[in-house]
């Protein structure tokens, strides 16, 4: 089951990535921003398949992936999704890039929040060097010190920030009245809508962990290095920080919500959080005050086991199956892609994902309910029958009436910043591939 | 009233409304400069303070704040009654 989560996982990635390149490539209106929004979760989308990638691929027993990803020091592991240091070290630049991506959407998506090019060039390279140097500090010369403290500063920081960043973008829009009055409003509103998309993307997964928050679960109260002093200090900050921050949005969005539900007469965000808070408590009663752990469930699933095939329900489907069909909710809800260049591709493109996703969970429903997945074919002749991706797609679309201007940024052009953006981005995983070999292999830096 | 008084008259109307015309284009030109103006401003991002913190809800980030505080705190002080 565990594999099959991972393939659709996948597959649903490397769908919607080539949905949105395709139409990404197309000659049309889009502002800059809808552009670089594209590409960033083109990125995104890539870091994410290669996560699923990684899960499965040495089940191929691809000589050449072997030796490059899962071999370096010491052969092949036992467990089959266990990477290498090479590999390791690819996969978290993919995912920091991804992450940094997202945060670039996040900023400038309706509005770009820094008006000025080169300081959004600059902060990006900034961050990029970091990235290479924690890739050095975490894994290079510096793990042989006696003094050193093994965390991420700049991994566990920065999506903790974006996320910070979304909430609040989340709490302003959650909390303004109905109906835009203002140009500057109808602006927030889009961008909250985004960064509520977002923040269920980067945190959905932990939320239902929520519930270990009032006793002492560990995935919160783990008893770091705090009592050490010096840089475990830091590092325990970061860790605290970067745990607070995945179950914070919650307490934002639950509040949020019910002001939603009271001005805009809109229980649907309410529902979907309180949906949350109920798998959170049937995970209380599973695992009691521990969390999971999803690294083991994933691999070593028993597909009669109620609590492992629970587990996947919850943080594996919001992993593997929500984050790319939110994805391509942005994408069409934002302008990113422009789907009338490609109308039955696109009709084509949301039966597939709502038939994944359907698939997967009436799969993981079967030891849980006992109910067959061979239901998800009767639930797909349903939504065909009602046409019901159609209304889906057109609900998904920009509003008619939204002000898209193509917006001046000062020391450079839009177009400009995208190519610097995509291009940083490249050089950084390039980087990040041969950093990898020579630790990977010993050759320097070790 | 002869045809030409009458004719003279009316090519002095003529001018005249034509004058007014022209002034009432020379007075539009500071608006259609003013509407360029807005055309441009309309694609400068707005400021950064105003878009994060709406100047009419003045409340939004200080509660916003508020949660963060509260939600830390009670997070700071359980974890270190546990070490």
């Amino acid at each position: 089951m565990a594999e099959a989560i991972s393939t659709v996982g996948f597959l649903l990635d490397i769908l919607v990535l080539m949905f949105i390149v395709h139409l990404h490539r197309r000659k049309d209106d889009r502002t800059w921003v809808q552009k670089m929004g594209a590409s960033m979760m083109c990125w995104f989308l890539i870091c994410h398949a290669f996560m699923h990638l990684l899960q499965f691929l040495p089940e191929w027993d691809l000589p050449f992936i072997n030796a490059l990803l899962y071999e370096s020091w010491g052969g092949a592991d036992w467990v089959m999704t266990e990477k290498d240091v090479m590999g390791t070290i690819f996969e978290e630049g993919l995912w920091k890039a991804a992450i940094l991506g997202f945060f670039a959407t996040a900023l400038i998506m309706p509005m770009p929040v820094v008006k000025n090019a080169n300081y959004f060039k600059a902060g990006f390279v900034v961050l990029l060097v970091l990235f290479l140097w924690e890739t050095y500090y975490t894994w290079g010369a510096p793990t042989s010190s006696e003094d050193y403290v093994m965390f991420w500063p700049i991994w566990s920081t920065l999506p903790s920030l974006m996320v910070l960043y979304m909430t609040y973008l989340a709490w302003n829009y959650l909390s303004s009245p109905e109906g835009a009055e203002t140009r500057l409003e109808s602006f927030t509103d889009r961008a909250g809508l985004f960064a509520v998309m977002g923040v269920i993307l980067w945190c959905g997964k932990n939320w239902f962990d929520f519930m270990a928050m009032f006793s002492t679960g560990e995935m919160f109260y783990w008893d770091g290095g705090y009592e050490n002093g010096g840089l475990y200090v830091v590092a325990d900050l970061v860790n605290r920080f970067e745990l607070g921050m995945m179950v914070f949005p919650l307490l934002v969005l639950s509040v949020g919500s019910i002001i939603y539900l009271k001005n805009r007469g809109s229980a649907l965000l309410g529902g979907i959080i309180f949906t949350f808070l109920a798998l959170g408590v049937v995970n209380h009663l599973i695992y009691g005050s521990e969390s999971p752990d999803y690294g083991v469930v994933s691999i070593f699933v028993d597909e009669a086991d109620f609590e492992a095939s629970f587990s996947l329900l919850t943080h594996g489907t919001m992993q593997s199956l929500a984050r790319p069909l939110i994805v391509l909710f942005l994408v069409i809800r934002f302008g990113m892609v422009q789907v009338g260049h490609a109308p039955k591709l696109s009709r084509a493109m949301t039966i597939m994902a709502l038939a994944g996703a359907m698939s997967v969970v009436t799969e993981i429903l079967q030891p849980m309910l006992g109910v067959p997945q061979l239901l998800s074919g009767f639930f797909l002749g349903a939504l065909l029958a009602f046409e019901i991706e159609r209304k889906i797609m057109a609900a998904m679309q920009p509003k008619e009436d939204e002000e898209n201007p193509d917006w001046t940024l000062e020391g450079d052009t839009g177009d400009g910043l995208h190519r610097f953006v995509n291009i940083a981005i490249g050089t950084y995983l390039l980087l990040t591939l041969v950093m990898g070999y020579l630790i990977g292999y010993g050759v320097m830096l070790v | 009233m002869s045809d030409e008084t009458l004719t003279e008259e009316i090519e002095e109307e003529v001018e005249e409304s034509i004058m007014v015309d022209e002034s009432q284009e020379v007075e539009a030109n500071p608006s259609s400069e003013q509407e360029s103006k807005n055309v441009f401003d309309a694609t400068t991002p707005l400021s950064a303070s105003e878009y994060l913190n709406p100047p009419e809800r003045n409340w939004v980030l200080p509660t916003f704040l508020g949660m963060f505080v509260v939600y830390f705190g009670y997070y700071w002080f359980t974890y270190l009654g546990t070490l």
